[in-house]
């Protein structure tokens, strides 16, 4: 979207780290100092493998953790240090989806209290309750008689959609979406995406979408962010970052990536790793992924790569751009 | 090419408290020498209970083999004794699963796992037992396979033990590996790396391979032929080109439809396959994916369609197929195509 | 296909309206109790054990109205009758009173000493367990400590003391027994809030500014009934048991009061000589362990979690 061009950013993430105490001394830096801007009405896609701290950045910004250091700023104001007033006007601005279609929604509450939680939460009135609720289910492409009924007698499809419909409850303008379409079955992810689609074109929403799966993340991100072990490793416009990926891990990842077009199968040229993800208690020095990098130098080992702007809004973190 | 496992007409029951769930529902295919059956479908579409069927893991009660034969080499499988069944466990068909995080003895070393099943189905020494456990490790490509062969299963990571699950179920020489999901846990990273070292092993021991999985990406890179299967029957069934280049059941359309294209235009809507599987307690009269289908006639609510040959080896099984539904077939993959 | 002539041409028109029929729910619509239910049913011995429970519960309140005796009016003129004359259905006992009042008053009291207890249980091991699981870290450390001090002292010791202060009564029974009754119940309520406090949806109300209180109210709480109704089934057994128990050693009830535990404890000394005074009173006790424990099985099953898709 060439309209989030120097527009002010909705927020703004400097260098957040964000640590578990896991018991004996030891602490997992799950979130090792991640610094990046998301523009009012853009998707940021937010991938990497297992392990690589995605979520927890999600749920840091959205206050579900404490950062362990670092600022996170949403519409100019510090998200960590909001309390009474303004923190209950960020519950409602910023909202989340979460990822187990299964878990996301309370068994014992019909799908009517559920989307009106927020409602309930903050006394939201104007037009009645239940109008509202039917407004929403409409809205996620369900209808008056689902209101009634109990989460387990949906599809998980249909459940992520009731979980929108609750995020939509209190008009947010930003939705952490942590990795809505990952547990769902492929002919139905697209009904998820096709909805937050729409719903960014109506209401000019902003999504950081976390998710697993690249060539989703692709078709719904106008820029994507790789991380690996705590880190981000590559930001860029997503075009140019499946055209032209710079960081070996990133390239590793796309050409990792199983395609549905067997005639592509000879053609394509790919980068298999070596190894496993190493821990995040006890990681690499240097660059985190030196061990496994196809390209690695004496360098990596000793220096940890600084990140950098090596094209007009790429950047990257890799000695082998400097 | 011969035929190494022929499943005719397998119906699979589970008995609950509320009914009879119908999971497999007449399921007919066959796998070649050598080659590699992908079988897709959604989650609850009975893939993964007609993988364990084949291997009669299935509990009974609550699980019933209604009806069916699963014909190995031509001897029938479902009529097996549990006896004559651990012979052929391992030996003749092994299998891998989904999760490598359960489907190993977290309380025995992977080396103990492994040497057990040759013990049983070779007769190896102790001795020789483990020099082959430490090549099959060896194979799946797990360094220093010495020191691994005495670690536990916790001590593996995730990729690891999918590997050494692989090495288990390779260690017997089997003529049949069933793979249930075997990378839909692990990372793509991993994922590349399985796939790749399941070919390459199929490459080099010539055993068939029944690949279970969602992942139509998976299936374009690994199969030869692929079972599209839906609510416990098979809807399509074809060689691998015939179903990615000229798929003609609509449910197939929709597993297409509904993923990014490489270049996909973000403008552009995805077509996803609206609504949900139905529910086997009770499965509709007629197709059970009519009620999804865009193209759904008055008969698909009727009469359930069965499964016909189009091509030689190309199977579907839908009205589409009839000839008096020929004009609207035309106008459908027309439709389908300006999408 | 063999059969295509019978088809006719109408059949084969396109029926449109996806959007009607896709988003169609086709599971039927059961509730979460009734779902419950429907597996209840399935085990015989749980339906067993609620018929007699029922059967009991009845007798012990309508038992008495049964025959024209009470449960105190001494007849010396028929002690220890063993056959059932005059209405004495049960017989009667050493001093003459009808044994048919004595036992099913005496259920009524065992009964209603059980349910206050575990009601007790319920309401002290719920709040517990339920702050310490979802506070988490200090507070639950300390709170975790004082049951550990308060499980570490026998129990009899806790009630002989609470006896001696209290007058021997329904309540001062209750009470004792509820007083180390509760730490069973809370460590199970604080270990389900602990697993369920992650889950999504706890998380949702979290980022919805949720107050603690609507959480553990609207949240955690009735995502627990489960567990807290299968803990109490198995509570009320041992509760009926540990009242019997009380008055067998003295502590509890004291003649002529009744309780299935005083009932037992006098027919006792009676024991060679009319034997009816002991049985009646200790068939009906085993009944209501047996049924009670039968109840509580088959709603592990039917409750279970883990059962649950």
């Amino acid at each position: 979207m060439s309209a989030t061009e120097k527009k002010e950013p909705i927020l703004s993430v400097k260098n957040v780290k964000k640590h578990f105490d896991v018991g004996g001394k030891k602490i997992l830096k799950a979130v090792d100092g991640i610094s990046f801007d998301i523009y009012p009405g853009e998707t940021l896609g937010l991938v990497g493998e297992s392990g690589c701290g995605k979520s927890t950045v999600g749920r840091t910004l959205i206050r579900l953790y404490n950062a362990t250091s670092g600022e996170v700023s949403f519409k100019g104001k510090n998200v960590h240090q909001l309390k009474g007033k303004e923190l209950k006007q960020l519950n409602r601005s910023m909202q989340m989806i979460f990822q187990d279609p299964y878990a996301s929604l309370n068994p014992r509450m019909k799908v009517m209290d559920i989307i009106a939680e927020g409602i309930d939460i903050h006394g939201l009135n104007g037009k009645k309750r239940e109008d509202r609720v039917i407004e929403l289910l409409e809205t996620v492409g369900l209808n008056k008689s689902h209101a009634s009924r109990f989460p387990h007698e949906f599809s998980g499809g249909q459940r992520q959609r009731i979980g929108i419909a609750r995020a939509l409850a209190v008009e947010p303008d930003f939705i952490i979406a942590d990795e809505p379409i990952s547990a769902l079955d492929v002919s139905v992810q697209a009904q998820v995406v096709n909805l937050m689609k729409k719903l960014q074109r109506e209401r000019g929403l902003t999504y950081l979408f976390i998710a697993h799966d690249l060539s989703m993340v692709k078709y719904i991100s106008d820029r994507v962010g790789v991380m690996y072990l705590g880190n981000l490793v590559e930001l860029a416009d997503s075009d140019e970052m499946y055209d032209n990926p710079l960081h070996p891990y990133t390239q590793a990842l796309l050409s990792a990536v199983p395609i549905a077009d067997p005639s592509l199968k000879n053609e394509r040229e790919r980068v298999i790793l070596k190894g496993d993800v190493p821990s995040p208690i006890d990681p690499p020095s240097g660059c985190k992924f030196r061990t496994r990098c196809p390209q690695a130098m004496d360098i990596c080992a000793s220096t940890i790569p600084e990140w950098k702007e090596i094209k007009e809004k790429h950047f990257v973190a890799c000695h082998l751009y400097n | 090419m011969s035929k190494i496992l022929d499943v005719r007409d397998l119906h699979v029951s589970f008995h609950t408290y509320s009914g009879e769930v119908k999971a497999v529902r007449g399921v007919s295919f066959d796998v070649e020498k050598g080659q590699t059956l992908a079988i897709v479908g959604e989650s609850g579409c009975g893939k993964s209970v007609t993988s364990q069927a084949i291997m009669k893991l299935i509990l009974t009660p609550p699980g019933e083999y209604k009806h069916g034969e699963v014909l190995y080499n031509g001897k029938d499988l479902v009529k097996m004794s549990e006896k004559e069944m651990e012979q052929v466990r391992g030996k003749e068909i092994a299998m891998i699963f989904q999760d490598p995080m359960t489907s190993l003895n977290p309380t025995m070393t992977v080396g103990k796992q492994i040497v057990e099943g040759i013990i049983k189905h070779q007769k190896l020494s102790k001795a020789e037992a483990k020099e082959k456990a430490i090549e099959m490790l060896k194979l799946v490509g797990i360094p220093s396979p010495e020191s691994r062969f005495t670690q536990y299963p916790h001590q593996f990571s995730g990729g690891m033990r999918q590997r050494a699950m692989i090495a288990i179920a390779l260690s017997c020489n089997p003529n049949v590996l069933i793979a249930d999901e075997p990378t839909t846990a692990l990372d793509v990273t991993i994922q590349a790396q399985i796939m790749d070292l399941m070919k390459d092993l199929q490459a080099r021991l010539g055993t068939s391979i029944i690949l279970i999985t969602h992942d139509l990406g998976v299936v374009a890179e690994a199969a030869d032929r692929v079972v599209v299967m839906y609510a416990g029957k098979v809807v399509e069934s074809g060689t691998i080109d015939e179903i990615f280049a000229e798929p003609r059941h609509p449910y197939t359309w929709g597993l297409m439809n509904s993923m990014p294209k490489l270049n996909q235009d973000r403008a552009e809507e995805l077509s996803p396959i609206p609504g949900a599987p139905p529910d086997l307690l009770a499965p509709p009269k007629g197709c059970a994916f009519a009620a999804r289908c865009k193209y759904a006639m008055k008969i698909c609510q009727e009469v359930d369609p069965e499964l016909t040959e189009h091509s030689k080896g190309h199977r579907v099984a839908c009205w589409l197929e009839h000839p008096m539904a020929e004009a609207y077939r035309r106008e459908a993959v027309e439709g389908r195509q300006s999408v | 296909m063999s059969t295509e002539k019978t088809y006719t041409p109408d059949l084969f028109e396109p029926i449109g309206q996806l959007d009607k029929r896709a988003e169609q729910l086709n599971r039927k619509q059961v509730g979460v109790w009734k779902d419950a239910w429907l597996r209840f049913k399935q085990n015989k011995g749980a339906l067993l054990g609620l018929f007699l429970v029922l059967v009991i519960g009845l007798l012990a309140i309508f038992g008495p109205l049964i025959n024209e005796y009470d449960w105190s009016t001494q007849n010396v003129t028929i002690k220890n009758q063993d056959t059932a004359v005059d209405g004495h259905y049960f017989g009667t006992d050493h001093a003459g009173r009808d044994l048919w009042q004595r036992v099913w008053y005496g259920a009524k009291v065992s009964l209603m000493i059980a349910f206050l207890a575990v009601f007790l249980d319920v309401i002290i091991g719920v709040t517990i367990g339920g702050i310490s699981g979802y506070f988490g870290g200090r507070v639950d450390a300390i709170i975790q400590r004082f049951i550990e001090i308060i499980y570490s002292i026998p129990n009899l010791i806790i009630i002989i003391l609470l006896i001696m202060l209290m007058e021997p009564g329904i309540w001062a029974i209750a009470i004792s027994i509820a007083m180390t009754g509760w730490v069973p119940m809370s460590r199970i309520v604080r270990a389900q809030v602990l697993k369920l406090r992650s889950q999504e949806y706890v998380l949702a109300a979290r980022t919805l500014g949720a107050s603690h209180k609507r959480i553990l109210l609207k949240h955690l709480i009735p995502n627990v009934i489960g567990p807290i109704i299968i803990a109490v089934t198995f509570s009320i057994p041992s509760a009926i048991f540990f009242e019997a128990f009380l008055s067998f050693i003295g502590l509890g009830l004291r003649p002529p009061e009744a309780s299935l535990g005083v009932l037992i404890s006098e027919g006792n000394g009676f024991m060679q000589l009319s034997p009816h005074n002991l049985i009646w009173p200790a068939l009906v006790l085993s009944i209501l362990m047996f049924a009670f424990n039968m109840i509580g099985d088959g709603l592990r099953d039917a409750l279970d979690p883990r059962m649950k898709k």
